[in-house]
């Protein structure tokens, strides 16, 4: 600012005018404000320079040769392209390229409003339909037993750059319940607001137990608990959480922060992408296809399972125990039924188990130990150390061999290690169930399970005991 | 008199652009005419403003060299 001038100090009492104002009046829409008349603090800075200067003229004080210096009219430019930013913001949403770019900025600087959404409720079937068609926020569904109607009731909260906007888009979606044959519609009108509005609603509903559910999402979690019934839930990004359902489930989610469903009576059916899933207590077949990224925790699985990942695909036929699997690692006990097991990159582990596996590895370490009566084991891998540990006393028929690498025989007889040119191979047994196990590169082991290795799951029947030859 | 013109014609020129840039976008903003529409006038006045500056200033003396004449 120039030195003598009154316009660098007016600027300072402006803008903590405009912050003090702020504060004392927090409902004062002082973004409009600038917006619309930022124009006005150029002319009034304009009309006090001439002043000044024309002031200076007359009182025959030297007069400077440009009334507004390069630093001025670097701050005028500022000053313009903020204003003129703000103002098309404002007013202009169609000159952004799209709305989501609006939707985006709408959530960066606008301001949140909550309301309460008016409870609405419908009497229904025993067993009707609940369709909660496409919202964007979070839904909890409880089933009741006493119920005969569908209540939903909730919050909803607007996101805005000015308060008449969410006003207005409040009004503009009501929160309903629409019969349709025996099928009772949850509709929040979200898509009736303007691209200058983003709402989100938090839904109560309480349905009669033997329902069905079924709901469409953008983005928002889904909790549904207690129902008789299907369960249906498809999203472009939502966590799922379900928990007591006497249906079928099924889950297909372009994105997901976690899937989680315990004691389910009927199948599940996951698809899509997502991170963390956790599923326990499931009577029905489970079925996933999709790929999923975080920690996945598995237990307690009635039927078969069945898991197809673009990095692992496994099947079992009962899963009394429970399988791990995060990054670079699979961690699976107590698994009952022809195990199938394939998988690229990552280390395995296997404990209890008593029929048949087949597993193929591209790359990790595999350490399986197999139950006291123990199985048909087919395994190869193409990096990566192989250990297996095997019951005193168990019949089996070992051959296991490693191109290049180490090999050690901690069990002892009847094995015997034959040395290769890079590798070796263990093999012998005393008669039984084949154990075919290879490894292109990588340690050989294969010792004495200890005894708290070889405990049973209190549901299976004991083994007879083996006869020693 | 020349002089104090010239400066002051020189000086005034930033804040009446300024002016005139702020009101342009004020009659914008207030739906009286579009900027679109009116910003050539901020380059006419700019030009005027230059005009007045040029008719102010004090004319160029030629120099005919140092009194004696040439030593040619």
């Amino acid at each position: 600012m120039r030195r003598g001038s009154v316009i660098g100090p007016l600027i300072l009492i402006g803008i903590g005018g405009l912050f003090l104002l702020r504060n004392v009046w927090p409902e004062i829409p002082l973004v409009d404000i600038i917006a619309k008349y930022w124009p006005f603090v150029l002319i009034a800075w304009g009309g006090l320079r001439l002043i000044e200067i024309l002031l200076w003229a007359t009182l025959s004080k030297p007069i400077p040769r440009n009334g507004i210096s390069g630093s001025e009219w670097m701050l005028v430019f500022l000053i313009c392209i903020v204003g003129g930013t703000m103002y098309t913001a404002r007013h202009y949403t169609a000159w952004f390229p799209t709305g989501r770019a609006f939707h985006g900025m709408v959530m960066d600087f606008g301001d949140s409003y909550d309301y309460t959404l008016a409870p609405v409720e419908k009497p229904c079937a025993k067993n009707c339909k609940v369709l909660i068609e496409s919202f964007r926020g979070n839904a909890k569904i409880t089933g009741s037993k006493d119920a005969t109607t569908v209540n939903a009731s909730g919050r909803e909260t607007v996101r805005s750059f000015q308060q008449a906007d969410a006003d207005k888009a409040n009004k503009e979606m009501p929160l309903e319940l629409i019969q349709q044959g025996d099928q009772i519609i949850v509709r929040t009108n979200q898509d009736r607001v303007s691209d200058r509005t983003r709402a989100t609603a938090e839904l109560e509903i309480t349905v009669p137990i033997g329902s069905s559910v079924e709901g469409h999402g953008r983005t928002g979690d889904f909790d549904i608990q207690t129902l008789n019934g299907n369960v249906d839930i498809n999203s472009d990004n939502a966590g799922v959480r379900l928990e007591s359902i006497g249906g079928d489930v099924r889950v297909d989610l372009r994105k997901s922060d976690i899937i989680r469903a315990i004691g389910v009576k009927g199948s599940v059916d996951l698809k899509g992408h997502g991170q963390d899933v956790e599923l326990q207590n499931i009577d029905g077949q489970v079925t996933v296809a999709g790929t999923y990224t975080g920690q996945i925790q598995l237990s307690n699985l009635a039927k078969p399972l069945r898991w197809e990942d673009s990095q692992i695909s496994v099947s079992c036929e009962k899963l009394p125990g429970q399988i791990h699997m995060g990054l670079g690692e699979f961690t699976a006990d107590n698994l009952i039924g022809p195990i199938r097991l394939n998988a690229r990159s990552r280390d395995i582990q296997i404990s209890d188990f008593s029929q048949a596996l087949d597993l193929t590895l591209e790359r990790g370490n595999i350490d399986l130990r197999p139950g006291k009566n123990t199985p048909k084991i087919d395994v190869h891998t193409r990096s990566g150390d192989l250990e297996l540990a095997l019951t005193e006393g168990s019949k089996f028929d070992l051959k296991a061999s490693t191109d290049r690498g180490e090999v050690h025989n901690d069990f002892g007889a009847p094995l015997r290690v034959d040395e290769t040119n890079h590798g070796a191979t263990i093999t012998g047994g005393s008669g039984g169930p084949q154990l075919r196990l290879e490894t292109g590169r990588g340690a050989l082991t294969v010792r004495k399970a200890s005894a708290d290795e070889v405990t049973l799951p209190p549901d299976t029947p004991k083994p007879p005991k083996p006869i020693r030859q | 008199m020349n002089d104090i013109s010239y400066n002051l014609i020189q000086a005034i020129r930033g804040p009446i652009m300024l002016i005139a840039l702020g009101s342009l976008v004020a009659m914008d903003y207030f739906g009286v005419y579009g900027f679109g529409r009116t910003w050539p006038i901020l380059i006419i006045l700019f030009g005027v403003l230059k005009l007045l500056e040029k008719v102010t200033a004090r004319p160029v003396v030629q120099d005919s060299g140092p009194a004696g004449g040439s030593a040619i």
